[in-house]
């Protein structure tokens, strides 16, 4: 009778706590809105389709617009669309505003995040409606449309009682469960104290903490089928298997460990969870898992390598796996290996900090490397004097230089005077070079924010100041005085953070939002090209200005990921077409399809920018990381 | 593939056992053989040859060795020729030429294959033991070759001897038991626990030092050592503690390859506690038959010398693994004289201290390079701490570096005490360890692994 009275109550508690995590999972998706509820729309082109990551979508027509939820409190509305070939949009209806957008790539899913504040009934809609360049195809097809979530900027709602109890009940199955296994109180005791100990210590929510649940649908199907087959198992392992039933209580235990931490990760890649809401920003590229062998039959080993690396990149639940490693390493000591928590809310990479800058300072205090650093740079600029083309230099630096008072104690602190130094030199040698950092530390309490604070990029607003320097650098060239003639227009728009997939803290929400400055400057929402976008050596994106205020010629910007901030700079004005290239080796910019494409353009100046931390790149050979 | 992969740790050894316990008994050597064979060939391919071919000419010699000590030489030197070939090489090649200043025709760069070192001792040692008569001719070349190829210790030890393990051969001596697959588990997540949450932790601080992008300050030095001395125990005891654990739960059992060695008194017993099965192997085949302490004093001290020079270059064809090996052959000479005998903290502290120069050479790139780092040391006046030594202090490292020491370095007493304490709540233990493993495959996951040091020789 005592074993049924238990077992009835264990089920009892277990189907409590599945019923909360239900409770989670429905709680947040109420506010979703999908492709398939677009039913309701008239015009209507192709009925649902499946991508391959299994999203669905809708492909709608350019004249249609959708309505999706409003939301009654401040809170920011995402929406997941694709634009079809062929056309260009940068601007979006919401309502009765018209905002304008970044620039869409055909086929690649965005996300556009609408901040809306409160106002009317929860039964209000709001209208969404692209607006489309005139109609360069025969296609109906305009854009496609995923989904809508809405989720909340102030006055959390989360539940925080529900999600305490949430983890007070996982605690108790845990112990039950070791103690079952165990038999062992004090063990038990001890496991559920440390768990207490580690919910009362957090220096984040338990809501915060457990917050990217709430991003993964599928993550539940999932656990609740991991839930019953865990429960069956648990209920029925001693009868089932006398290898278990022998093993002593110590050795079940590390048994049950065991297994349970080489399944999760094998179930999560043979059924992989929904990770596109938890993507983890690394920097490179994930291995791609071997579909053919390659060289010799006998080569075993140079094929078993790429495999190797593939499982150890498609782990399953592997960025849950960070998320939790990162949460502890933060809770518990306050640090990460990936970035160091400055202050103010700034992060700061450190990879930067720790490998790069002190390998910028060997090359700089080494006379023989920093003699070979600027040689390079100067057989740069001869390379393109020989095509008549006048260079300008632009060394962008990293935000721990300007903003060094953010760093935290644990940051090494370098002094950029060895990079300004390395700029007198290269002056005094003939190359002509903007002093970026004296220019962005003049402006610095001009504007309240020069980079952002959660990402190594610099914003619009440096690249704007940087822009401006380098258009008056050409304007003096050509002698024209004061040619830039612009203001200065910044308004707060909230943009996704890319340092919190850095960060990657379980605590981190993909869709983080912080506050930035943007430039308007953009009169005739002129398009960014891509033109060559696939290929392997270089990118470019351009830009036709057909009747700048005061030409300058064309423009052409050798860049980094930081010139594509001067895309909203307001360069629109000056040029009449500005090209920005990313290489990944500098001397690309060398081969005949780029010189052909500056001839073709008539480029006379071209802007040749890198960061201080890519510097000692140049002496590998390498232009362009990321 | 190393043991602690992410493919090893889930499915490869997974597998592996599931299989093992699910088939019948007389077919379990057969597959540790086979899942041998793939684990060597996923790393070193067609490598796989040449310990076959050592495996099959040492089986097909073994009769024809016993008391006839030139076969037995001619064996021995036929199993050195492919170490010789693939390590040093180059090595002497570079002698030459740094000697006689003439290069020699450049031999093409050829792969190390995994493992070289270890398996050619295990294959000499069986040969002198054959021909000691101290083992019987092994007539069943399965049996020699599983010993040789057995996974557990083919890429990096510990060094077993035939006679060890022969009996484990046999099957019946090999039942499955819950409490060997618990205890060798246990051992296995241990191992694991220390190479990724340890060694790995202090090689992210060492690696920083060693590699040249750091100021090398005195503060750095003295850290980056002494983080590489807690990696390369932490990683080497950690790998030869996965092994042991994976041979039990496969019924076998491998002989012990570390005592503490950091609590060692003397340079003599460090050696009598590190990397144990080398040592032996050393005092038994090339040690006592050089004639070991028995011809006077001078004759065993160039004995000592001749060994430790011998495991310098075992280590590595390399000046600096000489310089560490001659290093430590000075120190046993000069402490055999009776010139240096501290005892008791003092003596385990200056040991600790020399163990840690000594492994400057062995881990730095080149000749200069330990030079920088020994200057560097010693250079207290001039720079004591540059800009980047915060990025040294990570509290999460130096936290971690601090456990490692006080595991390393407490006293006897205490540890014997801390040991008991674990031995008699063997639950607490099950989940202290348990919980050490998860904490580890969190990291291994996030950081991924970096290669065993002694899988390089």
């Amino acid at each position: 009778m005592k074993k049924y009275i238990i077992g009835i109550a264990y089920l009892c508690v277990t189907l409590f706590c599945l019923y909360e995590l239900q409770w989670l999972i429905t709680q947040p998706r109420q506010y979703q809105f999908l492709a398939r509820q677009l039913d309701t729309i008239e015009v209507q082109i192709r009925a649902l389709e499946t991508n391959p990551q299994g999203d669905e979508f809708r492909w709608l027509s350019d004249d249609v617009t959708i309505a999706v939820p409003k939301p009654t409190q401040t809170g920011i509305v995402h929406m997941h669309v694709w634009i079809a070939p062929g056309r260009v949009t940068t601007e979006i209806q919401v309502g009765n505003y018209r905002l304008t957008t970044p620039l869409f790539l055909p086929f690649q899913s965005r996300r556009i995040a609408i901040l809306t504040t409160p106002s009317g009934t929860q039964s209000s809609l709001l209208p969404i409606k692209f607006i489309f360049k005139p109609n360069e195809t025969t296609t109906p097809i305009a854009w496609a449309f995923a989904g809508a979530y809405w989720s909340s900027i102030t006055a959390q709602p989360d539940p925080q009682p529900q999600l305490t109890l949430f983890v007070i009940i996982t605690l108790a199955i845990t112990t039950l469960t070791l103690y079952r296994i165990s038999n062992h109180p004090l063990t038990s005791i001890t496991f559920a104290g440390i768990g207490v100990l580690m919910v009362l210590v957090a220096k984040t929510p338990i809501s915060a903490t457990i917050g990217w649940i709430t991003d993964q649908p599928a993550l539940y199907n999932r656990l609740w089928v991991l839930a019953i087959v865990w429960l069956i198992w648990f209920w029925k392992y001693p009868k089932g298997l006398a290898f278990l039933t022998h093993a002593p209580a110590q050795a079940r235990v590390v048994f049950v460990a065991y297994g349970m931490l080489t399944l999760i990760p094998v179930i999560g890649m043979i059924a992989p969870p929904e990770s596109a809401n938890i993507q983890i920003e690394e920097l490179r590229k994930l291995q791609e898992c071997p579909d053919h062998w390659t060289g010799a039959q006998w080569d075993v080993a140079a094929n078993f390598a790429p495999l190797a690396q593939c499982v150890t990149d498609h782990i399953g639940w592997r960025s849950t796996f960070i998320r939790v490693k990162n949460e502890i390493d933060y809770q518990v000591f306050g640090v990460s290996s990936r970035i160091y928590f400055g202050h103010n809310g700034f992060y700061f990479m450190r990879r930067w900090s720790d490998e790069r800058f002190p390998w910028l300072q060997e090359i700089l205090q080494t006379p023989s490397q920093r003699q070979k650093l600027l040689a390079t740079l100067q057989q740069i600029n001869q390379n393109y004097a020989k095509q008549g083309i006048h260079v300008i230099m632009v060394i962008a630096p990293s935000k721990e230089f300007i903003y060094p008072e953010n760093l935290p104690w644990n940051a090494p602190k370098y002094d950029y005077q060895m990079v300004r130094d390395f700029e007198n030199d290269m002056e005094a040698s003939g190359l002509d070079v903007i002093h970026t950092f004296d220019l962005l530390q003049s402006h610095k309490k001009d504007v309240p924010l020069l980079y952002h604070p959660r990402d190594f990029h610099w914003n619009d607003l440096s690249a704007y100041y940087v822009a401006r320097a380098v258009t008056d650098r050409i304007a003096k060239h050509q002698k024209i005085t004061n040619p830039w003639n612009h203001p200065l227009n910044v308004c707060s728009m909230f943009r996704k953070a890319s340092d919190q997939s850095f960060a990657a803290l379980l605590s981190n929400r993909n869709v983080y939002s912080e506050t930035y400055c943007q430039i308007t400057t953009m009169p005739n929402n002129t398009p960014w090209i891509i033109e060559n976008r696939f290929d392997r050596d270089f990118n470019v994106w351009r830009a036709d200005f057909p009747s700048p205020s005061q030409t300058l010629g064309a423009l052409e910007i050798d860049g980094d990921s930081y010139s594509m901030y001067f895309q909203t700079a307001g360069l629109e004005r000056y040029f009449n077409q500005v090209v920005i290239t990313k290489f990944a080796n500098w001397h690309d910019a060398f081969t005949p399809d780029h010189l052909g494409y500056l001839q073709r353009g008539n480029v006379r100046y071209v802007v040749w920018q890198m960061r201080d931390a890519s510097l000692p790149l140049l002496l590998n050979d390498i232009y362009n990381e990321y | 593939m190393i043991f602690a992969s992410p493919i090893f740790l889930f499915f490869f050894f997974p597998i592996t056992v599931i299989i093992y316990t699910l088939i019948p008994l007389k077919w379990r050597n057969a597959l540790l053989l086979i899942a041998s064979v793939l684990f060597y060939m996923s790393g070193s391919g067609p490598y796989i040859l040449v310990i076959i071919g050592l495996t099959i000419f040492n089986s097909m010699i073994s009769p024809y060795i016993i008391d006839n000590r030139r076969v037995l030489g001619s064996a021995i030197a036929v199993n050195l020729v492919p170490l010789i070939y693939f390590k040093y090489v180059g090595f002497f090649e570079r002698i030459w030429l740094d000697a006689v200043g003439i290069s020699t025709p450049k031999t093409a760069a050829v792969l190390l294959p995994l493992g070289i070192s270890f398996y050619t001792f295990h294959a000499i040692s069986y040969l002198i033991d054959v021909a000691r008569r101290r083992i019987p001719v092994n007539t069943k070349v399965n049996s020699y070759l599983l010993y040789m190829l057995f996974f557990p210790h083919l890429i990096a030890g510990p060094i077993v001897r035939f006679k060890e393990i022969s009996s484990q051969f046999v099957l019946e001596n090999r039942r499955l038991r819950p409490q060997n697959v618990s205890s060798g588990l246990q051992l296995f997540i241990l191992g694991f626990a220390k190479k990724i949450l340890i060694g790995d932790q202090c090689a992210a601080i060492a690696d920083q030092v060693f590699n040249q992008h750091i100021t090398l300050s005195s503060a750095n030095a003295w850290l980056g050592i002494l983080a590489y001395t807690m990696q390369i125990y932490f990683d080497f005891s950690g790998y030869s503690d996965m092994a042991s654990g994976l041979a039990r739960i496969f019924g076998f059992r491998f002989p012990r390859n570390f005592r503490r060695p950091y609590s060692a008194q003397s340079i003599t017993e460090f050696w009598q506690r590190w990397h144990i099965s080398l040592s032996r192997w050393f005092r038994d085949y090339v040690y006592i038959p050089l004639g070991g302490n028995r011809r006077g004093q001078r004759r065993t001290l160039f004995n000592l010398w001749v060994i430790f020079v011998l495991c310098g270059l075992w280590h590595g064809a390399n000046y600096t693994f000489l310089v560490w090996g001659v290093g430590h052959g000075v120190w046993m000479v000069v402490e055999r004289l009776g010139w240096w005998r501290p005892r008791g903290w003092w003596g385990q502290l200056c040991t600790f201290v020399i163990t840690m120069l000594l492994w400057v050479p062995f881990r730095a790139e080149s000749l200069s390079r330990t030079w920088q780092i020994w200057l560097a040391c010693i250079k207290w006046q001039t720079t004591l701490v540059s800009v980047d030594t915060v990025t040294l202090i990570d509290p999460k490292r130096i936290f971690l570096l601090v456990v490692a020491l006080c595991i390393c370095c407490m006293p006897q007493r205490a540890f014997v005490q801390c040991k008991l304490f674990w031995q008699n709540r063997p639950l607490l233990r099950a989940s202290a360890i348990s919980l050490s493993f998860a904490l580890a495959i969190l990291v291994l996951i996030d950081q991924g692994f970096t290669p065993f040091i002694y899988a390089n020789f």
